[in-house]
């Protein structure tokens, strides 16, 4: 009898431990490679963003490397050029923040409420989302050129034409309406998802108290998709923050540097100047706002739960 | 909403002169021919456009059967598996979703054309041009995706365990577990993976635009197609452009997300309510 139980422990130990040598096989196997390749190619960049600003150095002989300290966050944070730039984007971004919530909240109102053919409106709502932003970011440039859509119009209707790529208005106008356009559609499915979340009696409910639309928006639905807002806003901030595709090809930072945004300029300053330290130091702002927004997503997601 | 897009569409039929005398918010095409429509193959007219649609499709394959390798295997792991360190791994990928990948492209310029042994570099990375401009580079990235990885986690951990030592007791190793097991329950997410892997990579403008394409055989369809719209003269100063051209050229190249978006809209609802309401 004893030696049976013993034998049976036997196995389930042997049986552990066989579990045990499988999983670091799998891991180390499996896993480490991919964390290897990961360190490589997402960590690496990351961390190297920070020691690339602080040097001076072109990208090509190792040699060439200059160590200048904050040289460059100090050019980045006291001359004129550099710091409007996050200003530019954060101006950009909260116009168009402000713009998709707004009207995305409302709109999946409305397709959520059992309207004729809300599907199809969903379609279409959605459907700006999985265009190329390069390819109708052209094709507003062909709205918009001096010879363009528009101004042919107005010419033919005997009009003077306007020149959208000399005015700090029109370039703002035509980048946010573009991004909203195009970026509208995840806003309203995530809300219509928030929206669909809450559970019908508490309409049913308010329905026979007597509650107003106006009460029932206040009281019952956005308390109960606050979560959901905070989620949209921040993700959508940060897309807006880094905003490039729009601005390289129809404004090209024009006119005289007032579409410029962060982004454009890290580009800028990397691809078309060679100026790595710089770009680096300007990426590394970028982080550090985005972190923390991203930390603070993650905050109210917990509080939330 | 959809008014630009059938400006375009309209705008790809109508002539170069029915175009510049239009007086109204869409161009009359007046002398409508059935040739007129042959506007939308003139994409394929282009040198090598087709070249490049093979390698936006080569890109797809390589990365939807690569994303789709890691994102299971490593999300099962971390889902089913206890060993030392797991949160210690797991905190360490999420610090790729707290950063945005635009960020750091200087840095991984750096570590692109400098990378060892590669493009004429020598062990220590000089004296070459790394992955710069080769086809390579459009492949050697972005294997390891952590959103991918946290979504599949989530899947599996939903998933009951019991299918896990029922097929380890049946002698199911590692791999068979997670492929012929776990997978087939869980089609939904391949689907949302192939889609968004597809959609990304056709659109995929700002990869190619620093990376490659100092090399002309190195431009997949989304970045060739704004070289294209500049031969007909987007934004040129000298050259009148034919903006019926431009607009065929541009709807042709919308097409493909656009019929992918249609049939396959479910996956996408759905895999943007997943990321959004489990965070």
């Amino acid at each position: 009898m004893k030696a049976m139980q013993d034998a049976a422990v036997g196995t389930v130990r042997k049986k552990i431990s066989m579990r045990k040598r499988m999983t670091r096989r799998v891991v180390l196997i499996f896993l480490l490679p991919m964390l290897i390749y990961y360190t490589i190619f997402t960590v690496l960049p990351i961390v190297s963003v920070f020691f690339l600003s602080f040097v001076r150095w072109r990208g090509i002989e190792f040699s060439q490397i200059q160590w200048v300290g904050f040289q460059w966050y100090k050019l980045i944070f006291t001359s004129n050029e550099y710091y409007p730039l996050i200003l530019n984007a954060m101006l950009m971004g909260g116009i168009i923040l402000v713009i998709s919530l707004v009207a995305g909240f409302f709109l999946a109102q409305m397709l959520v409420a059992k309207i004729p053919c809300s599907k199809l409106f969903r379609t279409m709502w959605y459907l700006p989302v999985v265009l190329s932003m390069a390819v109708v970011s052209q094709l507003v440039l062909a709205l918009i050129s001096s010879d363009g859509v528009i101004n042919t119009i107005i010419v033919n209707n005997g009009g003077n034409p306007i020149a959208f790529k000399d005015s700090v208005f029109w370039m703002y106008f035509f980048i946010i309406v573009l991004c909203v356009w195009k970026g509208l559609g995840t806003t309203i499915i995530m809300f219509m998802a928030g929206l669909q979340a809450i559970p019908n009696e508490l309409y049913e409910a308010a329905k026979i108290d007597g509650v107003n639309a106006w009460q029932k928006l206040i009281y019952i639905t956005l308390p109960l998709i606050r979560n959901m807002f905070a989620f949209i806003m921040i993700t959508s901030v940060i897309n807006a923050f880094v905003i490039f595709e729009p601005v390289q090809l129809i404004s090209g930072g024009g006119p005289d540097g007032a579409t410029k945004v962060i982004m454009y300029q890290i580009y800028d300053s990397a691809f078309l100047n060679f100026n790595l330290g710089l770009s680096a130091a300007l990426s590394v702002v970028v982080l550090i706002i985005c972190g923390l927004l991203t930390a603070l997503n993650m905050r109210i997601a917990k509080t939330g739960d | 909403m959809i008014y630009p897009l059938i400006f375009a569409v309209v705008g790809a039929i109508s002539s170069p002169a029915e175009y510049y005398q239009m007086g109204g918010i869409l161009p009359y095409p007046k002398d409508f021919t059935i040739s007129r429509l042959g506007n939308f193959i003139l994409m394929f007219k282009a040198e090598r456009t087709f070249y490049s649609i093979f390698l936006t499709l080569a890109r797809f394959v390589w990365y939807s059967v690569i994303g789709i390798f890691t994102s299971f295997i490593a999300g099962y792991i971390f889902a089913k598996y206890n060993f030392r360190f797991k949160n210690a791994c797991f905190y360490y990928l999420l610090v790729s979703l707290m950063v945005p990948g635009v960020a750091t492209i200087s840095s991984s310029f750096v570590i692109l054309s400098r990378f060892p042994l590669v493009g004429g570099n020598n062990i220590f990375g000089q004296g070459g041009h790394g992955f710069i401009d080769t086809v390579g580079v459009l492949f050697v990235t972005g294997w390891v995706s952590a959103y991918n990885i946290f979504l599949v986690r989530q899947c599996v951990t939903d998933l009951d365990d019991a299918y896990r030592e029922a097929a380890e007791i049946d002698g199911a190793g590692f791999l068979r577990t997670v492929w012929q097991v776990y997978m087939p329950m869980m089609k939904p997410i391949i689907g949302l993976l192939i889609i968004s892997t597809f959609i990304g990579q056709w659109n995929d403008y700002m990869f190619p635009l620093m990376y490659s394409a100092g090399n002309e055989f190195a431009q997949p369809i989304g970045y060739y197609i704004t070289v294209l719209l500049r031969l007909y003269g987007l934004g040129s100063v000298n050259q009148l452009p034919n903006y019926p051209a431009i607009f065929a050229i541009s709807v042709t190249s919308l097409i493909p997300p656009v019929i992918v978006y249609i049939l396959l809209q479910d996956y996408f609802v759905a895999g943007l309510t997943m990321g959004g309401v489990k965070t």
